[in-house]
């Protein structure tokens, strides 16, 4: 789908400490009300996991390798996780309950599997993945909306549902591979992350991304060839869109993970990363090894005093380079 | 040989580091062949079965450290929750010191390192003119909240004396020896308590008991200042309702940055809260009030005096600072580090940029960083030690009764010292500070929703515990009950739970702190001795809270049922 | 607002459901007032005598319902014309749903009375469960309009869609696949019941919808002329039945509204 101009995002998850700032700048601007309750538009989850919603990687969804829709299935309430209450008035002021606690029993989160990851101590390992809808190039939704509700901005490619046109059919929500569409059951329509067009209109970031503590977050058109976009997806080539197999042509793009090696028997050290490299493959496709030597090479010239323009973006001096929104 | 002059310039002296010598008929030697010969017992090959570090990754770390062009050792607080905290520190400071890393080339940094903020200090201390009482705050906790009886409790006197070199005899003897030495003051039990910004009560360990402690002494009146309802308001006789994030005038500032943020007062507290400059400063004015009207004078305290019939013109400056926007003002434009900016300029860029006054050791300069002990290093300034120069030797009678007169290796106490097999690991909360935020719904719906343990997969399984199942963790002070989280990255042999957990979030209200222990290590309390002696936030003993252990099982249902369907 | 609208159609695959078979099991009922109805057919408008007064005005069990004709239609599974419905559809899928429905007018309003027998009773829109419903669609113009959402914006066709998650009912316009609007005169009234038994699959819904027989606005259907073509179609949330993917009249039945007896 062609658009005049496309907004992206990079995230570094070398930078991610998963401390879900994002996701509650997000939580608080959009999705703390109205029957959003549940939807998290932006996520961090911990990979390897099930993520969210749970198991989102194995529901189907996308496009097969002729271009065709993929039958996607569709993620339960629980697979959400079913946002509980709590009893503040009764436990903390009229002393009526007898401690503070969920009016349900949490069975599943969004972020339910935080930290666990695979493998075994000392080995194990883990890293955070945050998730926002990709504003994808050839999104899923849209091809599976059967009411041209859902569109790409010609200005900017963000893709959003016209509440006006969607009768809540959750065909998009199935569609979508990354399950990034929620539908709202008090209003019966869908709706997903706008990446926050009303700020972006006044020259602002998301609030993702203004808000995150690492500073992980770049946000820049693709035909910005002085920004920081180009520089990380087309010059260094660090920057892979998550599970490009699905077809749908991700405008985010993430800085895979480098990882300390492996520990033996004995305690020693080995030569093998602690993060398989096939599972990263598996996540961000074949550019991964290349990715991961570029970064390290730089930061060892960082290192070592020679200076590197992919490190100095990439630490992320200052907001006005990290965020290109002209 | 010798100088007058007070500086580190060695001059034409060339120090012998190694050797045996005679002077004046006395066999001597140095401190580094004795530091050599302590260090010698401790090789990466003897120690590995303690740290499961390779002697490999050792040397190469060892290395990594020497080659570096600049290394500065972070001594994080977790380190301190240990008793064997002061050798680990001392063993990262003799690591620095051989591979030349001081100064601009790196050295020790703390997590507890402020600026210089000298008007903030004034306004603290009525003037300059009278300090409060400081005590070594571990010590008046232990004390003050009866916590020896639950450290006999846990502790198996034999097995901690192996592992730490002292027993609780001993160690309560010797915390005895520092307060009747005046080495680390103890003023006893309180009387009231006005309790502002500390949830105690969470925060403590043998918590029921500290807390039943403090309610006792402090019957007569308890009043707290609290934004929320948390566990320590919650005991309140009154609780005054303070103005919360962006509803007051406030200032913060830390020794990780330069910058000290400018809160301005974004909205109006919510209700009748008020900023806890305000509450003071109306609750000082009452106090003022009631003392002149019964006559109350001057009471003598120490070297001060306390006047509570001029406590309110002293604490405002006679009535200059009312409010938290007077404080903020009064603090911003006097403030030698703040450079004497506006009020109105600082809140409009939202911080302010420190200067050179806010160094402590030496001048904080612009665009460089804050490198440890320059002053030392190329000023030749002496350190404030008993020696002026960095300490790798001490003979103070109690270093020397636990051998530990140069730096050298001791166990933690851990559950080896206990009967309770799995060590216990209380970090931070995940994505906040201590109980902030701890019980805000829409940070708990970002994890399990309840108080939770992190437990390793193999261990779950041998225990017959799944993840999300409800596990009873207990030793003998007691136990409490959470929510079992699979964590392959945690050893199967330990559990983990994060500390911010309010008690009235527990099944029962029963909290991880009832039955957690705690030590306070005597080499900590020591004083007269040079620079070892108690000083406010550098050398004072703290509570050593990473000590305790647990036993897990599955929690039975009636064990975790809501006692009104009982 | 100017649209564009899908113009492919599926005529071919549409026919050779229409014919798809009758040997379903959900119309055991031998009732001899019922008649069987096939696209194509026309059946009468009854009318409801002046001097009998409806309590409540759409009630879906008043005794009146009892003394008119019954007519009942074979709906089978609607073509698929978009490739989300494409994705969901069952080819095998071949057995008829039979819907029962009622016409009538009073003086000044027309009533359409539905039931069906339906074993789960669907009245949630949630994140995994869809609602039941049913939609009595109207030519605006006559036959030739395609009986598939209407011929386009110039040929468009009126539609009364009845949800189970809400009393009211809503009236729509589309002009081709992918078109369906909101009117902004929402002239259509109604009210359902379901009818649990105790052997599931014999449970009922009985809907009603009715709207006064003069109304003004686009898109309305003029229920004042003497021969209206009418298509229904049904959605089982239990099915995960919405949008394309429900069973549909193949083709129009025409409504005889002429006042000759």
């Amino acid at each position: 789908m062609t658009v005049k101009r496309q907004l992206s995002m990079v995230l570094d998850l070398n930078k991610c400490i998963g401390c879900q700032t994002c996701t509650t700048a997000c939580k608080l601007m959009w999705t703390n009300r109205n029957g959003r309750e549940f939807m998290y538009w932006n996520n961090v989850e911990t990979q390897p996991g099930k993520g969210y919603p749970r198991d989102y990687q194995n529901m189907g969804g996308g496009f097969d390798e002729a271009g065709a829709l993929r039958a996607g299935r569709q993620p339960s309430q629980e697979d959400y996780g079913i946002p509980w209450e709590y009893n503040y008035e009764e436990a903390l002021m009229t002393g009526t309950d007898p401690w503070l606690r969920p009016n349900v029993k949490p069975t599943w989160g969004a972020n339910w599997d935080e930290d666990q990851g695979e493998g075994d101590y000392p080995n194990s390992y883990y890293f955070y993945l945050p998730r926002l809808c990709n504003h994808c190039a050839n999104p899923g939704c849209l091809a599976a909306c059967s009411r041209n509700a859902i569109y790409k901005r010609q200005e900017d490619g963000i893709v959003l549902i016209d509440q006006e046109r969607c009768r809540g059919y959750r065909y998009c929500v199935n569609a979508c591979p990354y399950k990034k569409v929620y539908f709202n059951e008090q209003i019966s329509k869908s709706e997903k992350c706008i990446f926050c067009y009303p700020r972006i209109e006044k020259g602002l970031p998301t609030a993702c991304a203004q808000q995150c503590v690492g500073r992980i977050r770049w946000i820049g058109y693709r035909d910005d060839t002085e920004g920081p976009i180009h520089m990380l997806v087309e010059k260094y080539k660090v920057a892979l869109p998550l599970h490009p197999e699905w077809g749908t042509q991700p405008n985010v793009f993430y800085v895979p993970p480098l990882s300390p090696p492996k520990y033996g028997p004995d305690g020693e050290m080995l030569d093998e990363s602690r993060i398989p490299l096939e599972y990263l493959e598996s996540l961000f496709g074949d550019g991964v090894a290349a990715a991961l030597d570029t970064i390290r090479t730089e930061r060892q010239a960082k290192a070592d005093g020679k200076g590197s323009e992919l490190m100095d973006t990439l630490i992320g001096y200052n907001h006005a380079e990290m965020f290109k929104l002209s | 040989m010798g100088s007058d002059d007070k500086d580190l310039k060695l001059g034409s002296v060339d120090p012998a580091l190694e050797g045996r010598f005679e002077v004046n008929g006395i066999k001597v030697t140095t401190v580094f062949e004795q530091v050599k010969k302590e260090a010698a017992k401790y090789t990466p090959e003897k120690t590995q079965k303690q740290t499961g570090l390779h002697p490999d990754v050792v040397r190469q770390e060892a290395r990594h450290i020497a080659n570096a062009r600049k290394a500065i050792i972070m001594l994080g607080y977790i380190t301190s929750s240990y008793s064997n905290c002061l050798y680990t520190a001392w063993a990262y400071a003799l690591t620095l010191a051989l591979t030349g890393h001081g100064g601009r080339t790196g050295g020790l940094d703390t997590s507890w390192v402020v600026w210089n903020h000298p008007k903030w200090t004034e306004l603290s201390t009525f003037g300059g003119k009278k300090s409060a009482r400081y005590e070594a705050g571990g010590l008046g906790e232990v004390l003050r909240g009866g916590m020896m009886e639950g450290i006999r409790n846990h502790f198996d006197n034999k097995k901690l004396k192996e592992r730490v070199g002292f027993d609780i005899d001993e160690m309560e003897e010797m915390i005895q020896e520092s307060i009747d030495e005046g080495w680390m003051p103890y003023y006893g039990e309180i009387k009231g308590m006005i309790a502002v910004a500390d949830n105690t009560f969470r925060r403590n360990k043998m918590a029921e008991k500290y807390r039943e402690e403090h309610l006792r002494q402090a019957s007569e009146l308890y009043v707290n200042v609290n934004v929320r309802m948390d566990s320590t308001a919650e005991w309140a006789d009154y609780v005054l309702p303070a103005a919360s994030h962006y509803e007051a005038w406030d200032l913060r500032t830390q020794g990780y940055h330069r910058f000290c943020n400018v809160f301005t007062e974004s909205v109006p507290p919510v209700g009748e809260s008020k900023p806890d400059w305000d509450i003071m400063a109306l609750l000082t004015k009452k106090i003022q009030e009631r003392a002149i009207a019964r006559g109350i004078g001057p009471i003598q305290d120490g070297d001060v005096t306390r006047d509570l019939h001029t406590i309110h013109d002293d604490y405002t400056n006679n009535g200059q600072l009312m409010t938290a926007l007077d404080a903020t003002r009064y603090i911003v434009e006097n403030s030698p580090e703040f450079g004497g900016v506006t009020l109105e300029d600082a809140a409009e860029r939202g911080f302010i940029v420190l200067n050179e006054h806010a160094g402590t050791n030496q001048p904080l300069q612009k665009d460089q960083p804050y490198n440890p002990f320059t002053a030392q290093t190329d000023g030749k300034k002496p350190y404030e030690t008993l020696t002026g120069r960095i300490t790798f030797y001490v003979d103070h009678p109690r270093f020397v009764k636990l051998k530990s007169t140069v730096p050298t290796a001791r166990l933690y106490a851990g559950p080896e010292a206990s009967n309770y097999p799995l060590h216990f690991y209380s970090p931070h909360t995940r994505w906040g500070i201590h109980s902030n935020w701890r019980s805000n719904k829409y940070m708990l719906r970002l994890q399990r929703g309840e108080p939770n343990i992190y437990i390793n997969p193999k261990l779950a399984e041998q225990r017959g515990i799944k993840d999300g199942d409800r596990v009873r963790l207990f030793n003998g002070n007691g136990a409490f009950f959470a929510q079992a989280k699979l964590y392959p990255s945690i050893p199967a042999d330990s559990i983990m739970m994060e500390h911010g957990w309010e008690p009235h979030q527990y099944i029962h209200r029963r909290p991880m702190n009832n039955s957690h222990v705690t030590l306070l290590q005597p080499l900590e309390l020591v004083g007269g001795w040079g620079h070892l002696k108690f000083i406010y936030a550098k050398w004072n003993a703290n509570q050593v809270i990473h000590e305790s252990s647990y036993d897990i099982a599955l929690a039975k249902p009636e064990e975790i049922a809501d006692p009104r369907t009982i | 607002m100017k649209r564009s609208f899908p113009t492919t159609t599926f005529a071919v695959l549409g026919l050779m459901m229409s014919v798809a078979g009758t040997a379903a099991a959900d119309h055991s009922e031998r009732n001899p007032n019922v008649t069987e109805v096939n696209p194509g057919d026309t059946v009468k408008v009854a009318r409801i005598p002046d001097n009998i007064y409806l309590r409540t005005q759409d009630d879906p069990d008043d005794l009146i319902w009892d003394r008119l004709p019954v007519y009942r239609t074979g709906l089978t599974t609607a073509p698929p014309v978009h490739p989300s419905v494409m994705l969901r559809f069952d080819p095998t899928d071949m057995e008829a749903k039979h819907l029962y429905f009622q016409v009538a007018k009073s003086k000044d309003r027309f009533y359409i009375r539905l039931r069906w027998k339906d074993a789960s009773e669907d009245r949630s829109t949630t994140v995994d469960q869809f609602r039941d419903g049913v939609a009595v669609q109207y030519a605006i113009a006559g036959p030739e309009t395609s009986y598939m959402m209407g011929s386009g914006p110039d040929n468009p066709v009126n539609i009364w869609y009845w949800r189970s998650d809400q009393e009211q009912i809503e009236n729509l316009a589309a002009g081709g696949f992918g078109s369906t609007t909101h009117l902004p005169e929402q002239t259509v009234t109604g009210a359902s019941e379901y009818f649990p038994e105790e052997i599931a699959q014999d449970s009922e819904w009985h809907v009603v919808m009715s709207r006064l027989i003069d109304e003004d606005g686009e898109h309305q259907v003029d229920l004042s002329r003497d021969t209206i073509p009418v298509v229904f179609a049904l959605w089982e949330g239990h099915h995960n039945e919405r949008d394309g993917n429900k069973k549909v009249t193949h083709n129009w039945i025409m409504l005889d509204n002429s006042d000759s007896q």
